[in-house]
């Protein structure tokens, strides 16, 4: 039986998960950021730089915040609140509305999980938490294999993945 | 005997698209979506019109590329967020290869595809444990001798990999694993500042592009340094990159035979980088470089 979409939903958890999330996804031109956020991508990397963080680290595959300076993390956290945050709500509040929202199975020792993709093609994993109450797990753009590079390219790549996914648990 | 409702959707899915599309995204899809009928245990057959198209489809999907779904893959498989977002994505990525390489006769490129994404899996079976339901219920919708059924099968076999390092005696033996199979061929790209700084001036400062690769100038030669290599032979494959269209316009290879465990691969003179745009026709800030590392007797 599929779990009924929770009351609430809270933001990302954790500040790695945060300062993460931003760096790898909106900080970097791959998912072309700055069709959702205004200012993101390459423009919010070199703010991020201006305020601290090195380059070495925003490059690295799995950035840790362990490895910035304080001033550095607090912008990319304020990063995640201005920007992402919002992006992700956004896109939760989208993809409901047009029913673009799928069953994920459950993860072991927790919840079950919904994928749901905003208009702009930004996917968010939702995990229960408790009875009741989901948090966002992870938020970012199923980048398209083609050359296509338009909001509407980045949709049709996470609703191919959203049908996939969901396929075998039934739809929602 | 009832179609599934993995290749219905597929079905009902090819309906609403064009044999005839121009669209590079769609065409791909439908490859796909024809490539999993293909390899249905019950072997369903499409519409006749989408088996002519399949050659025209193929030039408009353009060409794959395998390296770079391996390193999302072993990217994916490091971090930490919900298996999922990304991983889910690449590992159905690397599916969509593997049933259209077998669909176009490209199995050997197929077969080491899937060898090599299934030696990634096993040194994370942690990371994929919460994909087991899908990758059940995929197993249940292709032949057992197909590729995708070994990557997937991979997956389902994560609790007892766990399971088995866990026994009494097994942590003491067990090699561990490095960070990635050493049959793997590691990619590494150049920071866009990097570019920035090589079309400014060719006076490059020593820069660490991943682990154990590092570029920098000296005597007047770029060079690319590789640590923790295997003592023989190292093949390196420098592509740039069309940073809109993702479409590789310059490769070149090198292979380099070191006795220790250091390779170094003289790029070229320090205006290495410059010259490949100019050859690319383009300016250097517009490419994104790629270097693709692995064993000479590898590739």
């Amino acid at each position: 039986m599929k779990a009924p979409w929770p009351d609430g939903v809270g933001p990302l958890r954790g500040e790695r998960s945060r300062f993460q999330h931003v760096v790898k996804h909106v900080y970097r031109p791959r998912e072309r950021w700055e069709q959702v956020v205004e200012r993101a991508g390459v423009l919010a990397r070199e703010a991020a730089w201006a305020s601290g963080c090195a380059p070495a680290v925003l490059d690295r595959p799995h950035p840790d915040p362990t490895d910035c300076t304080d001033a550095c993390v607090q912008h990319v956290l304020r990063d995640h609140d201005l920007h992402l945050q919002p992006a992700y709500f956004g896109a939760i509040e989208a993809g409901l509305a047009a029913d673009r929202l799928g069953a994920l199975p459950a993860e072991t020792g927790r919840g079950p999980g919904w994928l749901v993709v905003g208009d702009l093609g930004v996917s968010v994993v939702v995990r229960l938490v408790k009875r009741t109450y989901a948090e966002v797990k992870t938020a970012y753009r199923v980048v398209p294999r083609g050359r296509g590079r338009r909001p509407e390219d980045f949709r049709y790549a996470a609703v191919l993945k959203l049908r996939d996914k969901s396929s075998f648990m039934g739809g929602d | 005997m009832a179609t599934h409702p993995w290749h219905q959707a597929a079905l009902e899915e090819l309906g609403e698209l064009r044999p005839d599309t121009e669209v590079q995204d769609e065409a791909w899809r439908a490859l796909v979506l024809v490539g999993r009928l293909f390899s249905a245990p019950q072997s369903l057959v499409p519409d006749p019109t989408w088996l002519r198209a399949l050659p025209r489809l193929q030039q408009v999907a353009g060409p794959s590329d395998p390296a770079s779904l391996l390193d999302r893959l072993a990217s994916a498989l490091e971090a930490d967020d919900d298996p999922s977002g990304p991983l889910h994505d690449v590992l159905i990525d690397i599916d969509d290869e593997l049933v259209v390489s077998t669909m176009s006769g490209g199995a050997s490129i197929g077969d080491e595809l899937a060898a090599r994404a299934q030696a990634l899996v096993a040194l994370w079976p942690e990371r994929v444990l919460t994909l087991a339901d899908f990758a059940e219920a995929r197993l249940s919708t292709s032949r057992p001798d197909s590729l995708e059924h070994r990557l997937w099968t991979e997956v389902l076999a994560a609790p007892a990999a766990i399971l088995a390092a866990a026994l009494p005696g097994t942590a003491a033996t067990a090699p561990v694993p490095a960070r990635r199979p050493a049959s793997a061929p590691q990619v590494a790209y150049l920071p866009d500042t990097l570019l920035r700084a090589a079309a400014a001036s060719p006076d490059l400062s020593e820069h660490q592009l991943g682990e154990g690769v590092w570029l920098y100038v000296s005597g007047g030669e770029l060079r690319v340094e590789l640590a923790d290599r295997s003592p023989g032979a190292t093949h390196l494959l420098l592509q740039a990159i069309d940073r809109d269209g993702d479409d590789v316009l310059i490769e070149r290879a090198f292979v380099v035979e070191h006795p220790g465990t250091t390779a170094t691969v003289v790029l070229g003179d320090e205006a290495a980088l410059e010259r490949i745009a100019e050859e690319a026709g383009r300016p250097l800030g517009s490419l994104k470089i790629r270097l693709v590392v692995s064993a000479a007797d590898d590739s």
